[in-house]
Formats: C-alpha cells, structure tokens, sequence
C-alpha cells in the first residue's frame, strides 16, 4: 500500500468516526474507492429524506481534509435499491472497489 | 471551463436571480404564491449548483426537485462553511437540524413534490373538493419564515447563495 493511500485511509476512517459519533441514525457508511485523489462516501441513514436518487455533493479540499471529498446520504431503503440497481450510482462510482464502515464496528 | 463547471456557474446565477427577485417582492404588497415561487426556485437551484460537480447524471440532476434539503444535511461538511459560521462540525450540524423542518416546507412547494397540495404555482383539490388556487391561498409556511428558525434560515440561504465560491469552490 502506498503512502499516499495510507494517508487517504487515515482521513476516510476520522471523518467516519466523527460521523458515528455525531449522526445516531448513521448505519454505516460506504467508502467508493476511487483512482482519484478523493474520498466518495455513501452515508445510509434513517433519519434522512427519500429521493430516489444518491445524490453526491462536492465539497472542495481544505486543510483539515486535503481531498475532493464526494458525499451522498441515502435511506436504508434506497441503499437496498442501489444494491438491486434501482437507483443509479453517480457517474463514475461502481462498487466493486469499496469498503463498508459499520457502526458497531467503528464506535465500539 | 470544463462542462459541468459551466453548469455549475449556470445554476449559481439562476439561483442568484431568483433570491435577488424573491428579496425584491418579500413584501406584503405582493401574492405569497409568487414570493414562496421564488423563493423555492432559489433554494432547489442552490443545492443543484453544489450537486452537479458531484458526479451525478446531469439529467437526474436537472429532473428532480428536492436538493434543498440534502443541501442543508450535508453541507457541513464543508470546512469553509464552518469557518465562516465560527462553528465546529457538531454544532453546525445541531444549528441547521433546527431549520430542517422549515428547509422541508419550502422543499416541497415544488408542485411535483406537493403533488395535490398546497404550491405556489398550480390549483389542486381541498378535502372537500374544492379547487384552490394558489393566489387564493395563505400559505402557513409565510408565517414560519418569520419565526426565529425562518429568519436564520433565510439568513443562511443569504450567505450561502452570495459567499457560495468561497464555501464551496
């Protein structure tokens, strides 16, 4: 493993951790590797609205994440869709290459 | 400028121009239904603008109405925008959970989201069966807008449409 990808893990498991820890209808979060320089995570929780779609927002950069970061939040529902190919991943993304992030696992 | 920056910048402007007119006419002279319209318009083109460098299809992008409300859950996410409301993640995230009920009103005026229901743009059926037209109609969300949650919202919807290159670029 390169340095470089340590150091992305390193970032995508703290922003895990401070999203269990401060998201209580958090399930688990999905990390859609990618061979870019940025961090895609799919977030499932119960507490968010239904659309229909993942919709991934951008966010630049900045000192504390040095990364693209690429941020969907999706129902439990619409995740099982994702899983069916109900609903379309965002253009780029497939799920081949992921890594799921549990809570019980990351908050224990 | 690579397509979807364009894109971008296309939806920033229209989302400015419908805050800009929605500031305008924000005055009791004028029909709720045409404030709540722009209004509506400002906050669905807000979110699409942060959306669409998100790797989504564009034509699901430009298909759906409710990214208002996935806008405010996730948007603070972004380290400027916690460093322009002094605000640390946790709080930001606690700020905003209390204006989501209001962000949801005005999410789903969209007439395709109120489906037969209260908007500001088409006439549906009362329980009765009557047939409403928005003109004719107080809309209860006028009222929330000025409680104390409406006008931060209002306020923050504000700074993100004009700081939103500094937020989010």
């Amino acid at each position: 493993m390169s340095q470089n990808h340590q150091h992305l893990e390193s970032v995508v498991e703290k922003l895990v951790r401070e999203h269990f820890e401060l998201e209580e209808k958090l399930e688990k979060i999905v990390w859609i590797k990618s061979d870019k320089p940025e961090i895609r995570l799919i977030e499932v929780n119960s507490e968010t609205i239904t659309t229909n779609d993942v919709q991934s927002f951008y966010f630049p950069p900045s000192d504390e994440i040095p990364y693209a970061l690429k941020l969907a939040e999706v129902t439990p529902a619409e995740w099982q869709k994702v899983l069916r190919n109900e609903i379309p991943l965002p253009v780029g993304w497939n799920l081949e290459n992921n890594r799921v992030f549990y809570r019980e696992l990351v908050t224990v | 400028m690579t397509n979807l920056h364009a894109w971008q910048l296309a939806f920033l402007k229209q989302a400015r121009a419908d805050w800009e007119t929605y500031q305008r006419i924000d005055d009791p002279t004028w029909p709720m239904c045409h404030r709540l319209h722009f209004l509506q318009m400002a906050t669905e083109k807000l979110g699409k603008a942060l959306l669409v460098t998100g790797d989504m299809p564009l034509e699901r992008i430009t298909h759906t109405h409710a990214a208002f409300v996935k806008f405010l859950r996730v948007a603070l996410n972004s380290h400027n925008l916690q460093n322009g409301l002094r605000m640390t993640y946790s709080q930001v995230r606690a700020h905003f959970n209390r204006l989501l009920p209001i962000a949801g009103e005005i999410e789903m005026l969209a007439p395709t989201l109120a489906q037969d229901g209260p908007n500001p743009e088409y006439p549906w059926p009362d329980r009765a069966g009557q047939i409403l037209a928005p003109i004719d109609y107080s809309f209860p969300l006028m009222k929330r807008l000025k409680s104390p949650q409406g006008a931060q919202l209002l306020r923050h919807l504000g700074y993100f449409i004009a700081e939103f290159e500094k937020l989010f670029f």
